[in-house]
């Protein structure tokens, strides 16, 4: 039997997992390869070119207050949210990206040595191939994940 | 145009927590947005209480004001007074969003016009809750949870 999941307990599950200390990567994705709720690893979808101040699997984050610095409980809605603090690429010695297509998404990994199978558990549309030249940055502001 | 998000909130106590809880009074603070939103559209001005307060080596202080404003002038401006109405004031409800947004996934049904105007209204409500986010954040310094008391009269009825 299935039982009823309250707004607090979508908040502490969104807590659960953005509170534990875990260790998070923010990867940059082309339009390569539109995700789905079917992709499980970073390496389904498609990276920008690394260099120029962008690394391979993207910049890491925290699971902490910190660095998920605003969490919401929506009782009129029935929703949870937790919000990522702005996460800014600078471009230097040359554009973002190095070469190719520019970042169409922005996801949220987990860990691991090899980053083409670090867990995807998140991919934000960023509403077009964004790109930056060198001395420029690129700032995804209060990326929001949503337990509904 | 400043507009002060401390008035309202109210401390809310939270165990084991990691910031600071807050209970957002939302029969107020949404019709406050609301107007406050469509004043720094209407004047073309950025909203004091987005800049932010603590610098950053990497980002300008004003980005985050400029980037909610872009956010909001992507909502029809028909939807800003259309949040202080209910679904039902629209003429829809939840159920019919829900299946009027399956028929249209399914085949690309038309919406019905009070669906979209229920959407519309659903992103200006989205874009309200994410600006009192970041004013919070603001105004506080340090990480926040906020808890938005029940509302029903706001509900945004999709899925």
């Amino acid at each position: 039997m299935a039982g009823l999941v309250t707004n607090r307990g979508k908040y502490n599950t969104a807590l659960a997992m953005f509170r534990g200390g875990d260790t998070f990567y923010v990867p940059l994705f082309t339009s390569g390869t539109a995700p789905t709720v079917d992709h499980n690893v970073v390496g389904d979808l498609t990276q920008i070119a690394a260099g120029n101040g962008y690394s391979d699997g993207g910049p890491s984050v925290t699971g902490n207050a910190t660095d998920f610095d605003v969490a919401t409980e929506d009782d009129t809605n029935d929703r949870a949210y937790v919000q990522l603090k702005d996460i800014v690429y600078t471009a230097s010695g040359g554009p973002i990206p190095a070469s190719g297509s520019g970042a169409s998404y922005a996801g949220l990994s987990g860990a691991g040595a090899t980053v083409a199978t670090r867990d995807l558990d998140l991919v934000w549309d960023l509403g077009g191939a964004q790109s930056v030249s060198d001395g420029q940055t690129l700032t995804l502001q209060d990326c929001e994940i949503r337990i509904a | 145009m400043a507009l002060d998000i401390s008035k309202y909130l109210t401390p809310e106590e939270r165990k084991d927590k990691q910031e600071d809880w807050f209970t957002v009074d939302s029969e107020k603070a949404i019709p406050a947005l609301v107007a406050h939103i469509q004043g720094i559209l209407e004047a073309g001005v950025l909203p004091e209480e987005l800049i932010d307060r603590t610098p950053h080596p990497e980002i300008a202080p004003a980005e985050a004001a400029k980037g909610k404003v872009r956010e909001a002038r992507k909502v029809p401006p028909s939807a800003w007074p259309d949040v202080l109405k209910t679904l039902s004031d629209l003429e829809t409800s939840p159920a019919e969003i829900r299946a009027a947004l399956a028929l249209y996934q399914h085949d690309k049904t038309p919406l019905p016009d009070q669906v979209v105007r229920a959407i519309h209204r659903a992103q200006a409500l989205h874009v309200i809750r994410r600006w009192a986010a970041r004013a919070a954040r603001n105004w506080h310094g340090k990480p926040i949870g906020l808890h938005w008391a029940t509302a029903e009269r706001f509900a945004d009825g999709m899925p």
